[in-house]
């Protein structure tokens, strides 16, 4: 599937969230949307799935502007993960992953032979309540939840953020196996310079609404277009705060 | 039409369906009594003889105030019930009459009149002896001279023409008066909160609290001589009925009226007992209603109100909280709609039923499932409002449409909220039910009414015990449900 968005603009109460952007997202890469948070990140990947609609400018998949789709059915070929996991707190871990399949009257085999395949997780966890797993779980959780109907284009936000040093290197490896092994295309949106130089295959950097600059990691530090990539860079998210110590 | 449209539109239908008043050619003839012993006794004698004459008869005992009755009457929920020339003419007929004769202006609402029964029960007002002779009064002109009396008049009194505002300007009286239901009246004039309170000159309580009924000197009282108001079409319909009622006329005179109510009020003998002794001197006395079935039968009556208006209630509120979380500018119109059916009084609400749905349960169950409404309304609809934003992001971006959203994500988030509206509807239902016994829909009123009238307090308490248990226990009841239908996830922790 590949995803286009061409002079897109959405604005919030009169501000530019998005302003004017042009990107292009090719099928089987992982791309990470990088920059300070409020510089529009989040917005590109609601756009995506048209949770929100633009205010000028046009998104097409595969070719076709987005209104031309069934907005239900490409949802369902795009799993799509939002901050902080959004799981169904009514749900155990199971009900939630497999929610998709009980709506599409799957027969319980097949739902429970999906689960399976998808467990990255121990299975005594799956029949618990989202209030009783730890975080890197929820994230898992979501993410299985999201890969249900093997979707083409996986989008994830802040997958990493709300989770503790340890848990968060150790899910952030099991990511990147998961995109390689899937071969899908990839949209994770992230502040932290670490996570988007260890997992993606093209990082686009992101200020106020534009793209400062998009390539390989290694073209953005070897090469970068402005001082604010420089910047963001050797801080690793801005200049708000000190790089994470690891980067692998 | 959409889901929740439909199946509100439903829920409307049945509600107005299994309200519709009976109208069946081939029924009994049904008696009424208003709320007050003398009525009931009367009532019960036209049920003996009308009985007598092989007819099926059906008694609606204290069935409500003038207005309720009156109402039955014209609607034709009623045939027949013992009513005053006074009430008729100074109070439901008091614009039309003028001058015109009683009969004539009944003629035009379809109904007749017997001839008197025999007694006048008028308006007096009366004090303690001992009061009234400390005072020294013994006229009602005497008691401009003490601006410091309280006076406590029965409701009705204190609001109809030829009541307290007629009497006050006739004779100039310069105290203010407080309205109160009859019966408490005289336990506030007993245990010294009134001094001057109203009686009807038939009231048993003249000899047994020893009161001095005050001398209408300036002659302001109307009379009020009793007969028997039937609906013309019944001289049609069971000619033998209106034979039967016209077999008491002139045969009842004040003091055995007195004696009647007293038999009533202060020997404990029921209305039926009473009212077959005068008819049938001598012969056998008739059992009380047993207690246990009594209350078994109260039950079935309550419960039957309280299930059938919460379900319909259910029906309607959880469609219209879901419209309202949907569209905002018309939640508040529902919500507020809701709000303002709950600040109607309950008296008010049925009387205002009656001409609509008829006099026993439909008013009543319609009562309560307008009052229901409310908590279930506004409880599902800040369930669905307080979902957080990233859940809603999340249904949507699975690809769930609007509906299957609804059934699979909101409507589970939202139950905890849900339940406990209705949780609150059925207390409410329970307890409001008790006002049913006014308007002839029985349940745990009933008791209660009786109870107050006959000053019995084991009789209020046979009404007010089992309500409070049954509320109690509907709680619970609903507690239960709520653990099973709320998942784990959704509790608080621990």
């Amino acid at each position: 599937m590949e995803l286009r968005l061409s002079k897109v603009t959405k604005r919030y109460a009169g501000n530019a969230a998005v302003d004017g952007i042009d990107l292009t997202f090719a099928s089987g890469k992982t791309t990470a949307l990088l920059g300070p948070s409020g510089c529009g990140k989040s917005t590109v990947l609601r756009l995506l799935v048209a949770l929100v609609t633009p205010d000028a400018g046009e998104i097409t998949v595969d070719g076709r502007a987005l209104p031309a789709h069934d907005v239900e059915a490409l949802r369902r070929r795009v799993g799509y993960v939002i901050q902080d996991g959004g799981l169904f707190p009514h749900l155990t871990a199971a009900e939630n992953v497999t929610l998709m399949a009980r709506y599409l009257r799957w027969d319980p085999a097949r739902a429970a032979k999906r689960l399976d395949e998808l467990a990255r997780f121990p299975a005594d966890g799956l029949a618990r309540y989202p209030n009783e797993l730890s975080g890197g779980q929820v994230q898992r959780v979501a993410i299985m939840r999201a890969l249900l109907l093997d979707p083409e284009v996986l989008l994830l936000d802040e997958p990493l953020s709300a989770l503790d040093p340890l848990v968060r290197t150790e899910l952030r490896d099991d990511l990147r196996a998961i995109f390689r092994s899937l071969g899908k295309t990839v949209i994770i949106v992230t502040h932290d310079v670490g996570e988007a130089a260890h997992l993606a295959d093209v990082v686009v950097l992101m200020r106020a609404g534009r793209v400062v600059q998009q390539g390989p990691f290694a073209t953005l530090a070897s090469a970068p277009a402005d001082p604010f990539v420089t910047a963001f860079l050797a801080t690793g998210n801005g200049g708000s705060r000190p790089a994470p110590e690891t980067r692998g | 039409m959409t889901g929740p449209a439909r199946a509100a539109a439903l829920a409307l239908v049945l509600a107005a369906s299994a309200c519709r008043p009976e109208r069946d050619l081939g029924r009994s003839v049904v008696v009424a009594s208003k709320s007050f012993t003398e009525s009931v006794i009367l009532g019960e004698m036209v049920q003996i003889l009308v009985t007598e004459t092989g007819l099926p008869v059906e008694h609606k005992g204290q069935l409500g105030g003038t207005e309720v009755v009156f109402r039955a009457l014209e609607t034709g929920a009623v045939d027949v019930y013992p009513e005053y020339t006074g009430t008729l003419t100074k109070e439901i007929l008091s614009k039309e009459i003028a001058g015109r004769p009683l009969a004539d202006v009944l003629a035009a609402h379809g109904l007749r009149m017997t001839k008197s029964l025999g007694f006048d029960n008028s308006y007096a007002l009366a004090m303690t002896e001992a009061r009234a002779a400390a005072l020294g009064i013994r006229r009602i002109s005497d008691l401009t001279a003490h601006r410091d009396l309280r006076f406590v008049f029965s409701n009705e009194v204190m609001s109809r023409g030829d009541g307290w505002p007629g009497l006050r300007a006739h004779y100039a009286l310069p105290q203010e008066a407080r309205g109160m239901d009859h019966d408490l009246a005289y336990r506030a004039l007993a245990s010294g909160a009134a001094d001057v309170i109203d009686v009807y000159t038939t009231d048993a309580e003249i000899r047994a609290y020893g009161l001095r009924v005050l001398e209408d000197d300036r002659r302001f009282f109307t009379r009020y001589d009793a007969i028997l108001l039937y609906r013309a079409d019944l001289e049609a319909r069971a000619p033998a009925a209106v034979a039967a009622c016209k077999h008491l006329e002139g045969r009842i005179d004040n003091a055995t009226m007195v004696a009647l109510n007293a038999r009533v009020k202060l020997d404990r003998a029921s209305e039926v007992a009473a009212a077959s002794e005068f008819l049938h001197p001598g012969g056998a006395p008739r059992a009380r209603e047993r207690f246990l079935s009594s209350i078994a039968a109260r039950a079935v009556e309550h419960t039957t109100l309280v299930l059938l208006s919460l379900l319909a209630a259910i029906a309607l509120a959880v469609p219209l909280g879901i419209v309202a979380a949907r569209r905002p500018r018309l939640g508040r119109l529902v919500v507020g709609a809701a709000g303002l059916l709950q600040t109607i009084p309950s008296l008010a609400l049925l009387v205002l039923l009656i001409p609509l749905v008829g006099i026993g349960s439909p008013p009543v169950i319609a009562a309560l499932f307008l009052y229901g409404l409310l908590p279930i309304v506004r409880n599902t609809h800040a369930g669905l409002v307080g979902i957080p934003e990233p859940l809603e992001v999340s249904a949507r971006a699975l690809g769930l449409p609007a509906r299957a959203r609804l059934r699979l994500v909101e409507l589970p988030l939202a139950l905890p909220f849900i339940v406990a509206g209705i949780k609150t509807s059925a207390v409410i239902a329970v307890g409001t039910a008790t006002v049913g016994a006014l308007v002839g829909a029985g349940g745990f009123g009933q008791p209660i009414l009786t109870g107050i009238r006959l000053n019995d307090f084991g009789l209020i308490l046979q009404g007010a015990v089992p309500a409070a248990v049954m509320a109690i226990a509907l709680e619970a009841l609903l507690g239960a449900v709520e653990r099973r239908v709320v998942p784990r996830g959704l509790r608080p922790p621990g």
